[in-house]
């Protein structure tokens, strides 16, 4: 069951993969647009609310924000396993004759 | 002591960089208080390309020699690549509402940065289920270093298919101001610091849980863990 959803997942990563640098080919690269297509050539009213001018201070404080939030939650992501490990290798040594977890000691960085 | 001494030196220099960012950099004259985020977003770069760089070098080792330490010093740059990664991916596309008037577009150094990130995730997936097997650490080496030339591909995309990407501290590019110039490099070394300490600490974990998965399979052969299982 394990190995039929690794290699599904691995399909399904490798099959991303494969595709992802295709979406570059839908764009036209510059050189093939006359100036023509370069300019506006018509001007079309708004059909929804105005959302231009975002202001540069929000994306600024947005982007200050998203940089800290996940600096932080990584922290906190290596804080709960680094208890997580510590359970599970006091539980292990516990449970281990102390000559079997004692030779495997030698491994602490 | 020198483990503690690394993060303080990493905490100080993240400080005086929001400092120097914030009130010694000079505002842009033509994109405004909005080009501040290019003080994270390259550095974080950077960083990226330090993560996934040790992975790199640590998987070749891995394969070559199989030493233990390789592999955990790999996982662990990974996944610090990724969090820079992810960093880049969010403040580019701020900075491109302002800049450009969209969020996104499939420029070539975009494009092969999320390239670069779906492949690293795709390592760290592989990674995460639980006591990793030989068959899928080699899978996983394998696509951390099918994740080298795209790392060149995201390099040297600006230069070759030009794009939207800016190219202010390249060749060829109009240079940074004077006085931007010190505040970047603080930035610089206050992420790449950041990312080598984060780097270490995953390590550490990583070694740590290797010794876990030993006592696992000490205690499997001596039947201890009969019960739980």
């Amino acid at each position: 069951m394990k190995t039929l959803a690794l290699r599904s997942l691995s399909v399904f990563f490798a099959a991303m993969l494969a595709l992802a640098p295709l979406a570059a080919l839908a764009e036209h690269p510059d050189e093939e647009r006359t100036a023509l297509e370069d300019r506006s050539t018509s001007f079309q009213a708004v059909t929804g609310p105005v959302t231009e001018d975002v202001p540069g201070g929000t994306l600024l404080i947005a982007a200050y924000l998203a940089i800290w939030a996940a600096t932080m939650l990584y922290l906190l992501r290596l804080a709960r396993l680094g208890k997580r490990i510590d359970a599970d290798l006091n539980a292990l040594k516990e449970s281990l004759p102390a000559e079997d977890s004692g030779a495997l000691r030698g491994n602490d960085v | 002591m020198i483990f503690f001494s690394a993060w303080l030196l990493s905490s100080a220099l993240l400080l005086t960089s929001l400092y120097m960012v914030f009130f010694v950099a000079p505002v842009e004259v033509q994109m405004g208080i909005v080009q501040k985020i290019f003080y994270f977003h390259v550095p974080s770069a950077f960083a990226m390309y330090l993560g996934w760089g040790v992975t790199a070098a640590a998987t070749l080792i891995y394969l070559a020699r199989r030493p233990k330490w390789a592999d955990a010093l790999a996982v662990a740059a990974a996944e610090v690549g990724m969090l820079f990664c992810a960093l880049v991916l969010i403040t580019g596309p701020l900075w491109a509402r302002k800049a450009w008037g969209v969020y996104w577009t499939w420029d070539p150094r975009l494009t092969s940065t999320l390239a670069a990130g779906m492949i690293y995730l795709s390592y760290l997936s592989l990674r995460s289920f639980g006591e990793a097997g030989e068959a899928e650490k080699l899978f996983a080496s394998a696509l951390a270093l099918f994740g080298i030339p795209i790392l060149f591909i995201v390099h040297y995309s600006v230069e070759k298919w030009r794009g939207a990407h800016p190219t202010v501290i390249r060749e060829g590019g109009g240079g940074l101001a004077p006085e931007m110039v010190p505040p970047f490099l603080i930035s610089i070394g206050a992420l790449v610091v950041l990312a080598i300490v984060l780097i270490y600490t995953r390590y550490r974990l990583e070694r740590r849980r290797q010794e876990v998965d030993e006592l696992y399979a000490r205690a499997h052969e001596l039947e201890l863990l009969q019960d739980e299982l």
